[in-house]
């Protein structure tokens, strides 16, 4: 299977759907590309994807790929057609337009040789029995369209007795008067008709009308009715993914990269962007540097409210995720592991089960640190306790951490953290310009204060605004 | 393309707001001399969009002439209009109407609803058609000698002389008496995946009935090929909604493309009818001129900054008073600005008012009521007067309204554009007043725009510079004004 494929989706890898929650990939791309990003590719994967990526750049490429999905487009809505389709007349012309498709699929796939990716899925349709039947759809195509041609037309006379004729060459008056028109100078618009899907009696009827030609129409659909077309709609879920991918890419106009695969657990990156604000149209969104090593594989991050904590894990999550899949990543450059999974911890809402909502906290904490070869994303973890037992349980967490040499990012407004020895980042706050957020996150060794003041005042709910509005003259 | 009377083609319009029209008395001069109110309205509408090339001017002289000419021919081609006229309200009625005829419909009478539709719709387009031959025989009557009328002419006579025309009145006609007893014929065409794609109404004789059983037979179109033929299949329709789709489909096409081309005729001479009303108040106007016995003349247009006239009447004046109780105006001058100071009850703003009415109606390619007249073509005539003539009631002071009405006014100003300004400013101190009005006036003449300006305010000989020779300051005692002043007087 996996050589007759764009997307090698059969390995045991997963990343949970909660962690594409957290991430809020569902307000960046479709349901059918998060559910091809919950499976991460092995190392060959992501380059062979990669590769796939990089000429889709090409404009030649690309559109000789848009040209193959179109077909496989109509192959898929062929193929529901086939189901939906109740009377032989249909049928036919059905199967001719498959039989059209599945060629068209075959010539469009096979230009798109040069790419290790779709090398070797032509490979892969290329035996003897598949060429034989190429051939063979070929020759039987052009009798059925000959065929078909002939009972396309005939006439409809409702009287007394409503009958169904041959046509003789008739000249409708909509032709006529079009005709007239036209040699009046006059415009017409051309005659726009609903199809409109014959019924079982004119299908029959038809039938009756045609003997020898829906008999030898039969022999056809006898032989071709189940033709081998599950590898291209197959090909139409895959191609999707990729094609989705790359126009979020190119109609974004960002710095993005194709990150280097890092032998070792490692993520380095420099100027990545926030995915999730990109898709909201946010300008500017500020980049940041990412730097996770096997010497240092754990940060805690904190700092100001409002400093770009949270779109920085989110930077670091998503672009994880995207890497993992061979997608390109919004970075000017990156090299890093691919890990087995991305698991995350973020807050949820309170839910009413038989466990509080640390101690929920606490076991899924537990739960995800089993996980070998993970990259963790924590975020504001055990916020549901107070400052000291919160601190002491991130503690915890960060030794385990430490212990197994597992990579990660903590957010949190723990301070007391500080005090250990592991290593911090926290947004930079410009103090030269009154204290303004630049969202830039650095590594630091000391916290400054929170600025969770400003925004108070601005909302005018600092002290002695709420004395002035005692007062009865805030503004 | 749409034929018209008025204009020539897509030319640019003089946009004139109807404020001037009425600054200048020209609506009590129509209500004058033309009692229907519609028309009266129509006509003060044309006066707002005038040509704005000395070509298209003559178009419309020319057209106006071949009236004023062939009386008959405006009244016939009048009344023929007012009857085409009807086949426009008739055809919205149908498009009204046919939607919710159709919707209405229940399924048993679906069919009955389409047809009716195809045939309300065939006389509709036929109306239009029958139309346009008695357009052609009406102006083949007239050796009319204007551009306007000889493309209308032609335009006639290339559709209803042609076979086309026949040929579709005939179909119209077919098609029109498509009775329910008749039976339906359709040609159906199967798409690329074995849908209905096109199901056409085909005539009767098209149709060549084998029955299998040969017990009997139809129509035949041609009769030795009779044995060649298949049999038919007799067809027992049990999913009638299929078959009212079908039916009803060709049969709404049908109504859809003769209302198309029911409208594109309609399109090509639907504004005539208003704009023979414009011809037809211009001859009663001609006709008033004419009682009075004051010279009429056809303005000419310079391309340089010019007015030429002599003999001028002013058309309120003559609604009113005997011809010979009022001296007519004669100016002759170049340049660009013109202040005309006078004492109380002078006749400057009759001066004014007869200047405008003239340049109004010239352009609009009426004649006027003097001897001689050469003149610009303006790109608007815009006319500011003052605020105590208006009917601002807002709490801002006149002076604060004046200026506020004035700045709305300006962005209607272009270069070579005429202002008449009518005493404005004077409800301030009048050395501020006049200072502000000669900065205005200034910037007026830097950027090509022509003013006449009636004023008290003698402050402005002192802020317009005297230096420059395109001003010119004229009052009581101007030499080219003395004359008319006196007269006035």
């Amino acid at each position: 299977m996996k050589a007759r494929s764009f997307l090698n989706l059969q390995g045991e890898r997963r990343i949970p759907f909660s962690v594409f929650q957290d991430l809020q990939f569902a307000q960046i791309f479709s349901d059918d590309v998060v559910q091809v990003l919950s499976h991460p590719c092995d190392a060959a994967e992501i380059k062979a994807r990669q590769d796939f990526f990089r000429l889709l750049e090409n404009t030649d490429f690309f559109e000789k790929v848009s040209a193959f999905y179109t077909v496989l487009e109509r192959l898929n809505k062929l193929e529901i057609l086939k189901r939906q389709s109740a009377n032989t007349v249909s049928r036919f012309w059905i199967l001719k337009e498959q039989l059209k498709g599945y060629l068209d699929a075959h010539q469009a796939l096979s230009l798109l040789k040069g790419c290790s990716l779709t090398d070797r899925i032509i490979e892969a349709r290329s035996n003897s029995a598949h060429l034989n039947l190429l051939a063979s759809v070929k020759a039987d195509l052009a009798e059925m369209e000959h065929l078909l041609s002939t009972v396309q037309l005939f006439d409809l006379s409702f009287s007394v007795q409503s009958w169904l004729t041959p046509d003789h060459q008739s000249e409708s008056f909509y032709e006529r008067i079009v005709a007239s028109a036209k040699s009046l100078g006059l415009k017409t618009e051309p005659q726009k008709s609903d199809s409109i899907p014959p019924d079982e009696t004119l299908s029959h009827a038809v039938t009756a009308l045609f003997p020898a030609q829906i008999n030898a129409l039969k022999t056809y659909h006898d032989r071709y009715d189940s033709l081998p077309i599950a590898d291209f709609l197959n090909d139409r879920k895959e191609l999707k993914f990729f094609l989705e991918v790359h126009r979020f890419t190119k109609k974004h106009s960002l710095p993005h990269c194709y990150p280097l695969i890092a032998p070792r657990k490692e993520i380095w990156a420099t100027d990545a962007y926030d995915v999730f604000l990109i898709s909201k149209n946010v300008n500017p969104v500020i980049p940041n540097d990412i730097f996770v090593t096997e010497e240092e594989p754990f940060f805690f991050l904190l700092g100001a409210n409002g400093g770009g904590k949270t779109t920085y894990i989110r930077t670091v999550g998503i672009n994880l995720i995207l890497f993992l899949s061979g997608c390109p990543i919004f970075a000017k450059k990156a090299e890093i592991f691919p890990f087995d999974t991305v698991l995350s911890h973020f807050p949820k809402d309170e839910c009413f089960t038989n466990v509080g909502r640390l101690d929920e906290e606490f076991l899924r904490v537990e739960e995800m640190l089993r996980q070998p070869n993970a990259f963790f994303l924590f975020n504001e973890t055990f916020s549901g306790t107070d400052d000291q037992r919160g601190s002491q349980l991130a503690l915890d967490v960060a030794d385990k951490m430490k212990t197994h040499k597992k990579c990660g990012i903590f957010v949190t407004h723990f301070y007391e953290v500080e005090k250990a020895d592991f290593p911090i980042l926290q947004p930079l706050v410009d103090i030269n310009a009154g204290n303004t957020r630049t969202y830039k996150i650095t590594k630091k060794s000391k916290v400054s204060s929170s600025y969770a003041a400003d925004i108070l005042k601005k909302y005018r709910l600092d002290y002695q605004s709420l004395v002035k509005r005692r007062h009865g003259d805030a503004t | 393309m749409q034929l018209s009377l008025l204009n020539r083609g897509d030319e640019q319009y003089s946009q004139v707001s109807p404020q001037t029209v009425e600054h200048l008395s020209l609506h009590r001069m129509i209500s004058f001399i033309c009692e229907n109110p519609q028309k009266r309205k129509a006509f003060l509408k044309y006066l707002t969009r005038l040509p704005s090339s000395p070509q298209d001017v003559q178009y419309r002289q020319a057209v106006f002439k071949d009236f004023i000419q062939f009386p008959a021919l405006l009244s016939q081609m009048s009344d023929l209009m007012e009857r085409f006229g009807k086949c426009k309200t008739a055809r919205e009625q149908y498009r009204r109407n046919r939607l919710k005829n159709l919707r209405d419909a229940s399924m048993q009478i679906f069919c009955e609803a389409a047809r009716t539709d195809m045939r309300t719709s065939a006389l509709n387009l036929k109306t239009c058609l029958l139309f346009v031959k008695a357009l052609f025989q009406l102006l083949e009557e007239f050796p009319v000698s204007s551009t306007g009328l000889q493309e209308m002419r032609t335009e006639a006579e290339k559709l209803s002389t042609s076979p086309a025309f026949s040929e579709l009145i005939s179909l119209c006609s077919r098609l029109e008496f498509f009775g329910s007893s008749e039976p339906i014929d359709i040609r159906v065409e199967l798409n690329e995946l074995g849908m209905i794609k096109n199901a056409s109404l085909i005539d009767h004789h098209f149709i060549r009935i084998i029955d299998p059983d040969r017990k009997s037979k139809r129509m035949f179109f041609k009769k030795s090929k009779e044995s060649e033929d298949a049999p038919s299949i007799k067809l027992a329709v049990s999913n009638h909604t299929v078959y009212n789709r079908l039916i009803s489909q060709p049969l709404y096409e049908l109504a859809n493309l003769f209302d198309q081309l029911n409208g594109e005729i309609l399109d090509r001479f639907c504004e005539i009818e208003n704009e023979l009303i414009f011809f037809e108040v211009g001859a009663l106007y001609y006709n008033f001129l004419q009682q009075k016995r004051v010279p009429i003349v056809f303005p000419t247009f310079a391309e340089t900054e010019k007015w030429q006239v002599s003999g001028l009447y002013d058309l309120f004046l003559l609604t009113f008073k005997k011809t010979e109780e009022i001296i007519p105006h004669s100016i002759t001058f170049d340049e660009k600005g013109c202040v005309i100071f006078g004492n109380n009850g002078s006749g400057k703003t009759v001066f004014l008012r007869s200047i405008g009415s003239m340049q109004l109606l010239a352009q609009a390619g009426l004649p006027v009521p003097a001897d001689q007249c050469l003149l610009k073509i303006r790109k608007n005539i815009v006319t500011l007067f003052a605020a105590s003539e208006e009917k601002n009631c807002d709490d801002a002071g006149r002076f604060e309204q004046e200026v506020r009405y004035f700045s709305e006014k300006l962005q209607e100003i272009l270069p070579e554009s005429l202002v008449l300004l009518n005493e404005i400013f004077q409800t301030t101190a009048y050395e501020e007043g006049a200072r502000g009005l000669a900065d205005i006036l200034t910037y007026f003449s830097e950027d090509h725009i022509s003013w006449l300006c009636v004023s008290h305010l003698k402050q402005l000989q002192n802020h317009l510079p005297k230096s420059r020779t395109n001003y010119i300051y004229l009052d009581t005692f101007h030499p080219s004004l003395q004359k008319a002043e006196m007269q006035n007087k």
